[in-house]
C-alpha cells in the first residue's frame, strides 16, 4: 500500500529541508525528487552564499548532501515525476507514470525555473560564465566584462548590481525600447559602467569550458559580430513557477505562483508550500530551505492535530 | 555612515551580514556575544547540507563566510536604537553608529534570575549554559536553579563533572520536567535537593562563593557554600531597548511582515526574536537572507531607484 503521512513534491533546498525535518519527526515522508532531481542548484557551479560553507560548495554536491541527509533519517526518495495530483478529497492522491500514492498531507516544493534563451551553447556554458542569477554569481565577475540579456526591471536591476563587480556591463535588448520602468532605465543609463545594445540578440555563446565571447546579431541591419572580451552573461528574461501540475487543484496567483498564507498554508487544508514556487521575490537557496523547514513543522502540527 | 547595522551575533546576524555585504552594502555587526543561542547546542544534525556540526562551529563558519566580504564587527551590547530624520543611530557602550537601515537579529537570551549579585558574577561562577560550562566545574560543588527538562538536563550533565550538585527548589520538588527524567536525576548520589528556598543573594570575593537563601517553610535565611551556580530558566527575547521603537507582541517578540520588515520602515528583523512560531537555525538564516535583500531594496528605493524587482511587481505594472 503506497500510503504515507506526508508526501513532498520537489527536491531542491525547500523539499529536501522539509524532508530532513519531517523524517526526524518520524513522519516517514516520501519525497518525489523527479527524474531531474536537485532543483536549480544542479545547474550552478560554485555556491558561495549558502550559510555554513565559508569555502563555498558546488551546487550539485550541496544537493547530494541534502538528499543523503534526508534519506539517513528515513525519507523514501522516489526518482520519478509526479504526473497528476488530486487534492479534492482525503487522503490526497498523487500519481507518477508507474504508481499511485496517497498521503494525509502534502508539501509542494516544486520551485521555479529561470527562462532561458534556448541556445545549445547556452546549455553547455551554464554555470561556466552563463548564469541566470546575479545575486548568486555576480561576485565571480570582478573586473570582468559582462552582458545582461533582457530589457525589463529585473535586467536593469541586475545590470546596476553587477557594476559593483564588473568592469563593464552591456545590456542586450531584443527590441528598440526597454520594457523596464523609466526610473530603472534612468538609473541604469546614468551608470557610466553600463552601455546598451538595442535590437540585438545573442546567436551563440562562445568558448569550450568557459565563456569567452558572445556572437550577437543586430536585428535591424542583420549583421553579426563577436564581442570577444565578454566573460560573463546574465540572462534576465524572467522566471516561471513550476505549478502546471496544480492548476485547478489549488489557488494560484496571476503569474502562476502558489498563494500562501501564514508562510506555508495553501488554499487546501493539509497541503503546504515552501520555496521558490511561492517566493517570487528572494529566490535564494537558504530562504527556500528555511521555508521548507517551516512547511515541515506546520505539516507535523497538522498531522498531530488531525490524527491526535 | 553604514548602509546597515546588524544587531546580534548568531545565525541570523551573520547570514544577514553575508547577504548585505554581497549586495555591496557597507555593513556593521554589533554583537554582545558571538554565537548566540547556537552556542548552547552541542550537536546539530538537521541543518541542510551539513551532516553533523556543533552550534558554535556552524555560527563560526557563517561568520567566516561573511568576513570574506567587507563586514565590520564590533563586540558591544546595544542599549538603544533611535530614529533620525534620515536613517537611524544605534548606541552601544557609549558609542554611536549611524546607518540607513537596521536589522534586528539578536535572537533569544537566557532568562536571568534577577537577584542581587547576579550581574557581578556572570561568567565568574554563574553560568547559563551547562552544556558549555559544565566541564569547568570538575570536582567542584555547584547549585542549579532551573525549571523543567532544561534544569534536569543540566543537573544530569553536571553529575558527570562536579563532586556535588545542589538542586534548588521553591517547593518540595524540582518544578516541571519529564517524570522519568526527574526520577533518574533524583537517584544520582551526587544530587541533593534543597527544597523550600528562594535565592536572596549571590556572594563572593572575586567569584561565586556562597548563596544566601531564604527559608520559605521555616524562618530566616541560610547560607549554601558553592563554587558555581547554573541558571537554566529558558530563553527570552531581550527587546527592552527597542520597545518604544518597533511593535512587539506580548512576549516581547518583534512583529514582522512577510518581507521581514517591522512596524518602522527601514528596520528589519530576522531569526528567533520575531513573532513567527518557528525557531530553527535554517529558518533564522533564511529570514536573515530575506531581511538583507529587503534592506538593500529599501535603500535603493530611498535613493530613487525602483529597488529589487520581481516578477510580481512587473505583473502589477502590466495590469495597470
Amino acid at each position: 500500500m503506497n500510503h504515507h503521512k506526508l508526501a513532498i513534491i520537489g527536491s531542491g533546498p525547500a523539499g529536501l529541508t522539509a524532508a530532513i525535518y519531517a523524517a526526524r519527526a518520524n513522519l516517514e515522508p516520501v519525497l518525489f525528487a523527479g527524474l531531474t532531481y536537485g532543483g536549480q542548484l544542479m545547474l550552478t557551479t560554485e555556491v558561495e552564499n549558502f550559510p555554513g560553507f565559508p569555502k563555498g560548495i558546488m551546487g550539485p554536491e550541496l544537493m547530494q548532501g541534502m538528499i543523503e541527509q534526508a534519506e539517513r533519517f528515513g525519507t523514501k526518495v522516489m526518482y520519478e515525476d509526479v504526473t497528476k495530483v488530486d487534492f479534492s478529497g482525503r487522503p490526497f492522491k498523487l500519481s507518477t507514470q508507474n504508481q499511485e500514492f496517497t498521503a494525509d498531507s502534502v508539501i509542494i516544493a516544486t520551485g521555479a525555473s529561470s527562462l532561458w534563451l534556448g541556445l545549445p551553447s547556452e546549455g553547455k556554458l551554464r554555470g561556466h560564465g552563463v548564469s541566470s542569477c546575479a545575486t548568486c554569481d555576480g561576485a565571480f565577475f570582478r573586473n570582468r566584462e559582462i552582458i545582461v540579456i533582457g530589457g525589463g526591471d529585473a535586467a536593469m536591476e541586475e545590470a546596476s548590481y553587477l557594476t559593483k563587480f564588473a568592469s563593464k556591463v552591456t545590456v542586450l535588448n531584443r527590441s528598440e525600447v526597454l520594457r523596464a520602468s523609466k526610473i530603472m532605465q534612468d538609473r541604469a543609463q546614468a551608470n557610466p559602467k553600463i552601455s546598451f545594445m538595442m535590437n540585438t540578440v545573442v546567436e551563440e555563446f562562445l568558448g569550450t569550458d568557459r565563456l569567452q565571447g558572445v556572437k550577437v546579431k543586430d536585428l535591424k541591419t542583420g549583421e553579426s559580430k563577436v564581442l570577444d572580451t565578454v566573460e560573463g552573461a546574465f540572462i534576465a528574461i524572467g522566471h516561471k513557477p513550476n505549478t502546471d501540475l496544480f492548476k485547478g487543484q489549488i489557488e494560484l496567483d496571476a503569474k502562476g505562483y502558489i498563494v500562501a498564507t501564514d508562510q506555508t498554508k495553501t488554499s487546501i487544508d493539509g497541503v503546504f508550500v515552501g520555496g521558490d514556487v511561492r517566493d517570487y521575490r528572494y529566490r535564494q537557496a537558504i530562504t527556500a530551505a528555511g521555508m521548507g523547514c517551516m512547511a515541515a513543522l506546520d505539516a507535523e502540527k497538522f498531522l498531530h492535530m488531525d490524527q491526535g | 555612515m553604514h548602509d546597515v547595522v546588524i544587531v546580534g551575533g548568531g545565525m541570523a546576524a551573520f547570514t544577514a551580514a553575508l547577504y548585505s555585504a554581497r549586495r555591496g552594502l557597507k555593513v556593521l555587526v554589533i554583537a554582545k556575544d558571538i554565537g548566540g543561542q547556537a552556542n548552547y547546542t552541542d550537536l546539530i544534525e538537521n541543518y541542510p547540507g551539513i551532516t553533523e556540526t556543533g552550534g558554535f562551529e556552524l555560527i563560526s563558519s557563517v561568520r567566516k563566510q561573511a568576513e570574506h566580504w567587507d563586514v565590520e564587527i564590533v563586540n558591544a551590547e546595544v542599549d538603544n536604537v533611535k530614529r533620525l530624520e534620515q536613517g537611524f543611530v544605534t548606541s552601544a557602550y557609549g558609542k554611536q553608529y549611524k546607518s540607513k537601515t537596521v536589522i534586528l537579529a539578536f535572537g533569544k537570551t537566557p532568562q536571568d534570575l534577577r537577584v542581587s549579585g547576579e550581574d557581578l558574577f556572570k561568567g565568574q561562577g554563574i553560568s547559563y549554559c551547562a552544556t558549555c560550562d559544565a566541564p569547568l566545574f570538575k570536582g567542584k560543588t555547584v547549585a542549579v536553579a532551573g525549571i523543567g527538562d532544561l534544569g534536569l538536563d543540566a543537573i544530569l550533565l553536571l553529575t558527570k563533572y562536579a563532586k556535588k550538585v545542589y538542586a534548588l527548589a521553591k517547593g518540595d520538588r524540582l518544578p516541571g520536567g519529564h517524570p522519568a527524567l526527574l526520577k533518574m536525576v533524583m537517584q544520582k548520589k551526587k544530587v541533593e535537593l534543597v527544597p523550600f528556598i528562594e535565592i536572596l543573594e549571590i556572594r563572593g570575593q572575586h567569584a561565586v562563593e556562597e548563596l544566601k537563601l531564604k527559608d520559605l517553610k521555616g524562618q530566616g535565611t541560610k547560607i549554601l557554600k558553592i563554587d558555581g551556580l547554573f541558571v537554566e530558566l529558558g530563553y527570552v527575547v531581550n527587546s527592552e531597548f527597542v520597545k518604544d521603537l518597533v511593535d512587539l507582541d506580548p512576549e516581547g517578540q518583534v512583529k514582522v511582515n512577510a518581507d521581514q520588515s517591522t512596524s518602522v520602515p527601514g528596520i528589519f528583523a530576522a531569526g528567533d526574536l520575531t513573532d513567527r512560531p518557528y525557531k530553527q537555525a535554517v529558518i533564522s538564516a533564511g529570514e536573515a537572507a530575506a531581511a538583507a535583500l529587503a534592506a538593500y531594496d529599501w535603500i535603493m528605493k530611498q535613493q530613487g531607484g525602483a529597488g529589487m524587482s520581481s516578477d510580481w511587481t512587473e505583473i502589477k505594472r502590466i495590469k495597470k
